[in-house]
C-alpha cells in the first residue's frame, strides 16, 4: 500500500503546501494515520482515494494552521468562457505559473482540481472524500478550472 | 430539434467519466456542442499542468517503517524483573521455599503458565506496555498461587 500511494500522496501534499519538507512530514502523517485506522478501511476498493481522503484532510487542516486564506474569486473574477487560441497558448504555461494561479483559488475549488488532477480520483471518489454531492463536485470542477485559467491569464498579464 | 446536454455532462465526457453515447453523438453532429467540448477539455488540459511527477527521497520509507514499527517493549526483561522481585519476596519471606520450588520440578500448571507468559511476549508489539506489565503480573500472581496449592498439597507446613 506505501510503495504504490507514496508518491501520489506525496505529490498532492505538495501541490496542496508547495513546500517539500512539509509535504513529506504530512505524507508520512497520513500512512501513521492509515495505519491506526486500518480497521475502518474496505478491503474491496482500492487503497488509494482513501489514503487521498486523508491526505486531503491533514492538508486541509495544515492549510488552515499556517496560511492565510487566499482572496476569494466572485463572479466578476472569472473570464468570458468563449473558446479561442489562448487556452493553446496557456497549456504551455510554467509550472511555476500554474502554481501561483492555484494559490490564488479559494481552497474549495484548489482541494477539487487537486483531487482530481494530482490525486487522479473519480467524480464518485472526490464526492466520497469531501463529502459533496456529485452535482457540486462537478460544479467547483468547471469553474475551478475556469478560475485557474483566468488567475493565468491574470498572472500572465501581469 | 434535440435539445443541447448541460455543459457539465459535456465536462464529464471531456473527463471521461460520462458512457453515454447518445450525448457523445449529440456532441459530435452539434457545433455548439462541439466548440462547448473543445472549449472543456481544454481546460482540462491546463489543470492536467498540476500533475507532478515528485518522487520522495529513499529516507521517507526507513523513516515510516520506524515509525510504523517501532523497537519492541522490552517485555522479556519486564518479565524477568517481575518473576525475579517475586522469587526474591518469597525467598526472604521463607527461607525453605526455593530449596522446596527446586525440588518438586515444574509441573504441567506451571508449563501452561510458562506458555502463556511467552505468548504474551509474542504480542508485546501489539498491546500498549502498560496491558504487558499488568499481565505479566497477573500470570505471576497465578503461577505463585499454583506452587503454593502444590506446597499445600504436599503438606510441607513449615515452609
Ligand atoms: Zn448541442
Amino acid at each position: 500500500m506505501v510503495e504504490t500511494n507514496a508518491d501520489k500522496i506525496y505529490r498532492l501534499a505538495l501541490r496542496y503546501t508547495q513546500d517539500k519538507n512539509q509535504a513529506e512530514d504530512l505524507t508520512q502523517e497520513t500512512f501513521l494515520r492509515a495505519y491506526q485506522n486500518l480497521a475502518s478501511y474496505d478491503r474491496s476498493k482500492p487503497a488509494g482515494p482513501w489514503l487521498c481522503t486523508i491526505a486531503a484532510n491533514l492538508c486541509r487542516n495544515w492549510l488552515r494552521d499556517n496560511r492565510e486564506l487566499p482572496f476569494d474569486f466572485t463572479e466578476e473574477n472569472i473570464l468570458p468562457t468563449n473558446s479561442g487560441p489562448e487556452e493553446l497558448y496557456l497549456q504551455q504555461e510554467s509550472e511555476t505559473e500554474l502554481l501561483q494561479a492555484l494559490e490564488k483559488l479559494p481552497l474549495i475549488y484548489r482541494e477539487v482540481l487537486l483531487l482530481r488532477h494530482v490525486g487522479e480520483l473519480s467524480y464518485d471518489e472526490i464526492a466520497e472524500a469531501l463529502n459533496l454531492e456529485m452535482s457540486i463536485v462537478k460544479n467547483r470542477l468547471y469553474r475551478g478550472r475556469l478560475m485557474l485559467k483566468s488567475s493565468l491569464i491574470g498572472i500572465r498579464e501581469g | 430539434m434535440e435539445r443541447c446536454p448541460d455543459q457539465l455532462n459535456i465536462q464529464a465526457l471531456a473527463d471521461g467519466e460520462a458512457q453515454d453515447q447518445q450525448l457523445w453523438n449529440h456532441v459530435q453532429r452539434c457545433p455548439h456542442c462541439s466548440d462547448q467540448y473543445r472549449r472543456l477539455s481544454n481546460l482540462v488540459k491546463i489543470a492536467d499542468g498540476l500533475k507532478s511527477d515528485a518522487k520522495l527521497p529513499a529516507s521517507f520509507y526507513r523513516s515510516l517503517e520506524t515509525k510504523i514499527n517501532p523497537a519492541p517493549f522490552p517485555a522479556a526483561l519486564v518479565a524477568a524483573v517481575v518473576f525475579a522481585l517475586a522469587l526474591l519476596s518469597l525467598v526472604l519471606l521463607g527461607p525453605n521455599y526455593f530449596e522446596w520450588w527446586l525440588s518438586v520440578g515444574i509441573t504441567n500448571q506451571v508449563g501452561l503458565i510458562l506458555d502463556a507468559f511467552l505468548d504474551l511476549l509474542a504480542y508485546s508489539r501489539l498491546v500498549g506496555p502498560a496491558w504487558i506489565i499488568m499481565g505479566l503480573a497477573a500470570l505471576v500472581a497465578m503461577e505463585l498461587f499454583i506452587l503454593n496449592l502444590i506446597r499445600n498439597a504436599e503438606g510441607l507446613k513449615n515452609v
